[in-house]
């Protein structure tokens, strides 16, 4: 999915379950993990990813409360975590 | 026995408690370990030398950080996330050797003073907290924000002992609540901010509670009537000390007053509203596990991590910016060596 319309697919959903961060302009960035590593120390096999992860990041600050809603989806859009901070 | 080491900053610590006092805080750790304790002065720059040192001879011990951030430097790691706050403060630098910190090997806690600390209280802080090594409990305590309070009996349910979680709202500060000889864990995911010294519940999109966050507890709330207790608070900077006077952070008043041992995060820390767990409360849940198992605190936090890290590339396939953010920023404070029993 090109990325203007994977955004728009992620505003879409915001605005109809989380309205108070519409509007605001999410950080995107495209998650990478090198899975390498964790294989060799936890001697396990990790699928290999076939598809891109990314992350939305909306930030908002309410008297003095930093409000965060992060949305990681694949690349065709398909929600795979929704997490607010604590 | 496992050995333990001690990590200080001899400069740091003689101009904030005045000349002698390294020896006098040696003193305290020989008299509480007798021969298994080692300990090293970690330069300004020496960093570094002293982390391949530590793989190289001392893997199997446990580390221990004397001081905060005014005695010896957290280390600083740029925030995977977008979330503002930029910079966080981690001990991972000595325990990992991937270039992210993420993945650790070495167990590792930290003895943090506070501001208002003279070396005379800093000892009394220290034989507080080393009092014991084993506890026994029946009792556990939480409290949660409302709007995830779904999310934190999924998780408060699988832990150990009788007890209940508060929900706040309606639950705030200005309700009476006796810890009159509480000993036991308490579980907290609540709001917190690195400016303020409490901790915060938030209301669900369905409340008619007129506050959005509500002020859940104070430092205060910690200073009487708990023994041989510890906590893990998932609350944002609920392990953010640095600079901080005892009444500044509940984290200092808990390890002064009454607790062995917390786990809190240093930064911006995330979870989801519903369950299945994720982030903090997927790393909350798996340390009462462990810790259920009878594993000691450290070897608690850093199991916890290391299954975190496994559960979620078996799970999603990738660590995403808020799991490594969870790993780096949750940090272990006080005693590494109790272990919990039940019953």
């Amino acid at each position: 999915m090109d990325k203007k319309v994977l955004k728009d697919s992620v505003e879409k959903y915001v605005k109809e379950n989380f309205s108070e961060f519409y509007g605001i302009d999410p950080t995107l960035k495209e998650i990478k993990t090198d899975s390498r590593i964790f294989e060799k120390k936890l001697k396990i096999k990790i699928q290999p990813l076939e598809k891109k992860i990314f992350s939305f990041v909306y930030v908002k600050d309410i008297n003095g409360f930093k409000k965060v809603l992060k949305i990681t989806v694949d690349g065709e859009g398909k929600i795979l975590k929704i997490v607010h901070n604590r | 026995m496992m050995e333990t080491v001690i990590l200080y900053r001899k400069k740091n610590l003689e101009r904030f408690f005045g000349k002698g006092s390294t020896v006098k805080i040696q003193d305290f750790f020989v008299s509480f370990k007798k021969n298994d304790t080692l300990f090293v002065d970690v330069e300004e720059g020496k960093e570094k030398k002293v982390k391949e040192y530590i793989f190289k001879e001392l893997k199997n011990s446990i580390l221990i950080i004397v001081g905060n951030d005014n005695l010896f430097p957290f280390h600083r790691i740029k925030s995977p996330i977008d979330d503002g706050d930029d910079i966080i403060l981690t001990d991972n630098f000595f325990i990992c050797t991937d270039r992210d910190l993420l993945f650790p090997e070495v167990e590792i806690t930290r003895i943090p003073n506070s501001m208002d600390d003279d070396l005379k209280s800093f000892i009394k802080k220290l034989e507080n907290i080393f009092s014991t090594e084993k506890i026994n409990i029946n009792e556990k305590n939480g409290i949660t924000a409302q709007i995830w309070e779904k999310a934190s009996f999924d998780v408060f349910d699988d832990i150990s002992g009788q007890g209940d979680m508060l929900i706040s709202p309606p639950f705030d500060i200005n309700q009476k609540y006796d810890f009159e000889n509480f000993s036991g864990s308490f579980y907290f995911n609540l709001h917190g901010n690195d400016k303020l010294p409490g901790w915060y519940g938030q209301r669900s999109k369905n409340s008619n509670y007129r506050e959005e966050y509500p002020l859940a507890i104070l430092p205060k709330s910690f200073k009487k009537g708990i023994k041989n207790s510890f906590c893990f608070s998932e609350a944002c900077f609920g392990g953010y000390v640095l600079n901080k006077k005892e009444k500044d952070s509940i984290v200092l008043t808990a390890l002064k007053r009454s607790f062995i041992f917390c786990v809190a995060s240093t930064a911006t820390a995330y979870g989801p509203l519903f369950p299945p767990s994720s982030e903090a409360d997927l790393l909350a849940r798996l340390f009462f596990e462990n810790i259920k198992k009878g594993k000691r605190a450290s070897l608690s936090v850093i199991n916890a991590k290391k299954k975190f890290i496994e559960y979620n590339l078996k799970k999603n396939g990738f660590l995403d910016d808020d799991d490594k953010k969870t790993i780096i920023e949750f940090t272990l404070y006080g005693n590494p060596l109790v272990e919990v029993s039940y019953g």
